[in-house]
């Protein structure tokens, strides 16, 4: 089956399950049963099947289906939770502390899943079009290459054309570019500002320039735009793997609060 | 063109390991060593290679990726002479991804323990604030939920079986006092519920559900599991706010129980039955005889009411129309009228004399002194003052009919028990006058087989003093002390003597009133020469009346209930004194009662349906009350069988059994104004959902206990 025909499916049985679960939620409602237990029940489940898949990545010798279908199940079960969550509280704000607190866990939760989902179905076909692919942990030592060979070209240039044009232009421009990241909004949001402003002074700088500057200012220049790429990994890289670090954590404060919930709704009903 | 940073090649290219804990701490250099750092975080670093020894000699054995094997060579010792200087190894992007989430984890579990250990720890787990209705309960958790007592921590710790949401419901019933069935549909006993249903069933049958309705109907409603009761939080769904309206239910959350379903009150409800008439009126009151006759007659017409208001006014809730008083309605007309034939002229006999056959009742059936001008009947108030006592009760079924004025001499029971009757007249008088009124309560409570309260008592005494009694018998039975004192010591009953009517004073100067107009606004009077205790109503709301009627109406209780029954049939007569029966009809259920008042609202009583008449009172055309209320006119042809005073005939005491002045409410006329789009027409707009009698009770309150407390500070 084509990856449209599954996303077809899963959509269906999504959109069904929902008006399911609307369907159930209403029926309890108006004959007065219990409708926010059941949900509530649910959506612990669910939950748990939605951390089954964190756990899943960590025992990946088990022959449990492959990650990739339980990213799916995770997501559509993601979206699905976010209904039940609805149902649950009534689409409405809890007016307790403790009940908004879980609440607000499970909108943080849940809001940086589908942020994480935008990002990984927008960010792999940027990073494939838009430069070299690097891998996130080698960032750092490529960019350091890229400054030493920078800085090699730069004494070239003294020696070579007795002129500190280029050297003093990488001291007040070109050495912060190359020491650290730029742009990291810029980039996420794929806008060239940083790139195109430093290169508008380079191809200012160029007038000054003699034939052998201009060819050690266009090597320059070639690492001008690897670095760029560089940091336009380093902010999508780090967007796709920074969600994480709200998405998991929060995933294990809400389930811890969800259980006292539980047993407060089981205590008090 | 941008420069191109890696190059791929299985020597060319480093193995990372991002799901390690550590890496290299000059990877950020792009130094980092092959070694790497240990699963603890150590550097593994040491050379950049192992020598090998082939023979005698060490041979430098550094990996192609690093260089191969070095010029310098291995040093004499064996080892490598390129020793790699350590670093300081730093965590993975997936060590600090975990070490954020014991962190949250930690942090939520400590706020978690601390809130949970706090003395008000139970704001912070509270799902909301009360409401306004509860909002004395404040943070008392334990006041609504089993088991929640203390800190939140001990919750946890306490009974391990939860309490379920009926046992929770009793906490609520603590202060909302709904009768044992409580928490049955409707508040309702099963067995009645079921007879309803039924009955709503065969009338109106199951109805036309909304779809709403009919989706919802896979799912059992809550009245049909869990053995039928409700708890209270089903419906009422606190914690949500101070302004939280706790009744809020949708109209399909209301039928989902019924077995009748309809979409709306304009769309299948029932047509009303009976409403709002479920009896006659307390007062009878013949609007159609009053507003097409009477009102129109010269003599009335200016004294006549312009409109309903003139006599109905909404009692102090809004909801009932209930009757002004007598004073600003029916006076104007009826009082004179009660004033002219309440006994101004005559008065209620209470006690008289009657005439006694002094030819045959002597000797041993001597009975004293007895004034010769007697002539009154025995009162209907004596005999029931008597009966209490079995001898002379005996005593006057024995010359119940007979003429005492005329006994047979050879009829010695009748003699005996006529003897009996006149010393048990003038015992009751002497009683009267030396021990007072509450030898005359004693007395009451004694025949009516009950004792009678403060007001009732008032009423019936209706201030008697002892020198109206005197003054009325003494002048009858001059040595009444005497002679009462002997016959009871049945040493000496004293001979038979007629007593001589005093001569009447002869007129004076100054014109004296006669004793009954004397007392023309009520009280005790004795007529002169008459040997009678009368006594004068004052007009209309007369207590003595009123409380002895309402003492007798009701005869079974009492000693001798055909007494009693003819007391209140004497004071009950259509022509009698006051006129009570002509406008207060007599209930013989669910109790005997004369109704004094017209229809007032009880407020312990919740029945079905509300109303609220001031909503609706600047919403009424130019018909006024008649927009809604419209007049069951008499049939011409029916020759008064069918008409609202054929309701109030002698004999007719069944309040549910008549014919009222207006027609039933037509459902239409709601429907109007009350559908989608215009007014609410919700269930819960005119309907209770508790029905029955719940008393009021003072929440957490008990008034000894308080009271015993703080006597026992001072």
């Amino acid at each position: 089956m084509t990856l449209t025909g599954r996303r077809y499916y899963a959509w269906i049985t999504l959109a069904a399950t929902a008006l399911f679960a609307f369907w159930l939620d209403y029926a309890l409602r108006v004959q007065l049963r219990r409708a926010e237990l059941v949900t509530g029940i649910s959506l612990f489940a669910v939950v748990l099947l939605l951390m089954l898949f964190n756990a899943r990545k960590k025992l990946p010798f088990l022959p449990l289906l492959s990650a990739s279908t339980w990213m799916q199940i995770h997501i559509y079960v993601g979206l699905f939770s976010c209904i039940l969550f609805g149902l649950h509280t009534g689409w409405r704000t809890p007016h307790g502390m403790f009940e908004f607190t879980l609440a607000v866990l499970f909108w943080l939760v849940s809001g940086s899943g589908l942020v994480g989902l935008a990002i990984s179905r927008w960010m792999p076909t940027r990073l494939t079009v838009h430069g070299e692919n690097v891998m996130f942990e080698r960032i750092p030592a490529l960019e350091v290459g890229l400054r030493r060979e920078v800085e090699e070209l730069v004494l070239e240039s003294v020696t070579k054309s007795q002129s500190t044009t280029i050297a003093d232009f990488y001291e007040l421009k070109l050495r912060k570019y190359f020491m650290k990241s730029n742009g990291f909004w810029y980039h996420v949001a794929g806008h060239g500002k940083p790139l195109f402003k430093l290169q508008s002074e380079v191809r200012a700088l160029d007038r000054y320039l003699n034939a052998q500057e201009k060819e050690i200012m266009g090597s320059i220049n070639d690492r001008i735009l690897a670095k760029d790429n560089l940091d336009f990994q380093r902010a999508c890289q780090g967007l796709l793997k920074g969600w994480l670090f709200v998405h998991i954590p929060l995933t294990y404060s809400m389930i811890i609060v969800a259980t006292v919930h539980g047993f407060m709704a089981w205590k008090i009903s | 063109m941008m420069r191109w940073l890696q190059e791929f090649g299985f020597q060319k290219s480093s193995y990372e390991r991002p799901n390690q804990k550590w890496v290299c701490g000059r990877a950020r250099d792009g130094q980092c060593c092959l070694t790497g750092p240990d699963a603890s975080g150590n550097c593994g670093a040491t050379a950049e290679c192992r020598p090998l020894r082939k023979g005698d000699r060490w041979h430098c054995s550094r990996s192609n990726a690093m260089g191969g094997a070095c010029s310098e060579g291995p040093l004499p010792d064996g080892s490598c002479c390129r020793t790699i200087p350590r670093c300081t190894p730093n965590r993975s992007l997936r060590s600090w991804r975990g070490i954020t989430v014991l962190l949250v984890v930690g942090a939520t579990l400590g706020l978690l323990l601390v809130s949970m250990s706090l003395r008000r720890g139970a704001n912070a787990f509270s799902p909301g604030e009360l409401s306004f209705s509860h909002r004395s309960v404040g943070n008392k958790c334990s006041e609504c939920h089993y088991g929640l007592e203390g800190r939140p921590a001990v919750w946890f710790t306490t009974s391990v079986k939860s309490p379920s949401a009926h046992d929770n419901s009793q906490l609520c019933l603590k202060c909302h006092n709904l009768s044992g069935t409580a928490m049955y549909p409707h508040s309702l006993a099963p067995e009645r519920l079921q007879s309803l249903t039924q009955a709503s069933m065969k009338k109106n049958g199951r109805g036309n559900p909304s779809a709403g309705i009919a989706l919802a109907s896979f799912v059992p409603s809550v009245a049909h599991v869990g053995g039928g009761e409700i708890a209270c939080a089903t419906c009422h769904k606190e914690h949500n706010g101070k302004a939280a309206d706790l009744k809020k239910l949708t109209n399909n959350q209301c039928q989902g129980c019924h077995a009748t379903q309809f979409a709306s009150l304009s769309a299948g409800h029932p047509q009303f039955a009976g409403y709002p008439f479920e009896r006659r009126t307390r007062i009878i009151f013949d609007h159609e005889t009053h507003l097409l006759g009477h009102f129109n007659e010269a003599t009335v017409s200016k004294m006549a009411p312009h409109s309903c208001m003139d006599c109905h006014e909404p009692d102090l809730r809004g909801g009932t129309m209930v009757l002004k008083s007598f004073a600003s309605t029916c006076a104007a007309c009826h009082d004179d009228q009660i004033k002219a034939k309440s006994a101004v002229k005559a008065g209620v006999p209470f006690i008289a004399i009657p005439r006694m056959d002094d030819r045959v009742l002597k000797g041993k059936y001597s009975i004293g002194e007895w004034p010769e001008d007697a002539d009154q009947p025995i009162t209907p108030f004596v005999k029931f003052l008597l009966s209490g006592d079995a001898e002379l009760r005996n005593a006057l079924n024995k010359i119940k009919g007979l003429d005492l004025s005329s006994l047979p001499s050879n009829d010695v029971e009748k003699l005996q028990a006529a003897q009996q009757v006149a010393w048990g007249i003038k015992s009751l008088i002497f009683d009267l006058s030396t021990l007072g009124q509450d030898e005359l309560v004693r007395r009451i409570n004694h025949s009516s087989g009950r004792t009678l309260s403060d007001y009732e008592k008032e009423g019936a005494v209706a201030f008697l003093n002892a020198e109206v009694i005197r003054g009325a018998f003494q002048s009858a039975f001059p040595n009444l002390q005497k002679e009462v004192v002997d016959y009871r010591k049945k040493t000496n009953a004293a001979p038979t003597q007629l007593v001589s009517s005093p001569e009447a004073p002869k007129a004076g100067p100054v014109k004296t009133a006669r004793p009954e107009d004397w007392v023309s606004q009520g009280g005790w009077y004795s007529p002169d020469a008459s040997f009678t205790l009368n006594y004068h109503p004052r007009g209309h709301s007369d207590r003595f009346l009123s409380a002895w009627m309402n003492l007798t109406v009701d005869g079974s209780k009492a000693i001798d209930s055909l007494s009693s029954e003819a007391l209140f049939k004497e004071l009950s007569a259509s022509k009698g004194v006051g006129l009570c029966v002509k406008c207060h009809s007599i209930d013989d259920s669910p109790a005997k009662l004369v109704n004094w008042m017209g229809s007032r609202p009880d407020p312990v009583v919740h029945g079905f349906e509300r109303f609220s008449h001031s909503a609706h009172l600047s919403l009424m055309d130019s018909r006024g009350c008649l927009t809604c209320h419209s007049m069951s006119l008499k049939d011409p042809r029916s020759k008064g069988t069918d008409d609202y005073a054929s309701t109030f005939e002698p004999g007719k005491q069944d309040p549910s059994m008549f014919h009222s002045n207006f027609k039933v409410i037509d459902k239409n006329v709601c429907a109007s104004c009350h559908q989608s789009g215009l007014v609410r027409d919700d269930c819960l707009l005119c309907h209770n959902y508790h029905i029955g009698k719940f008393k009021q009770i003072a929440p957490h309150a008990s008034i000894f206990g308080a009271l015993h407390a703080e006597v026992g500070k001072d």
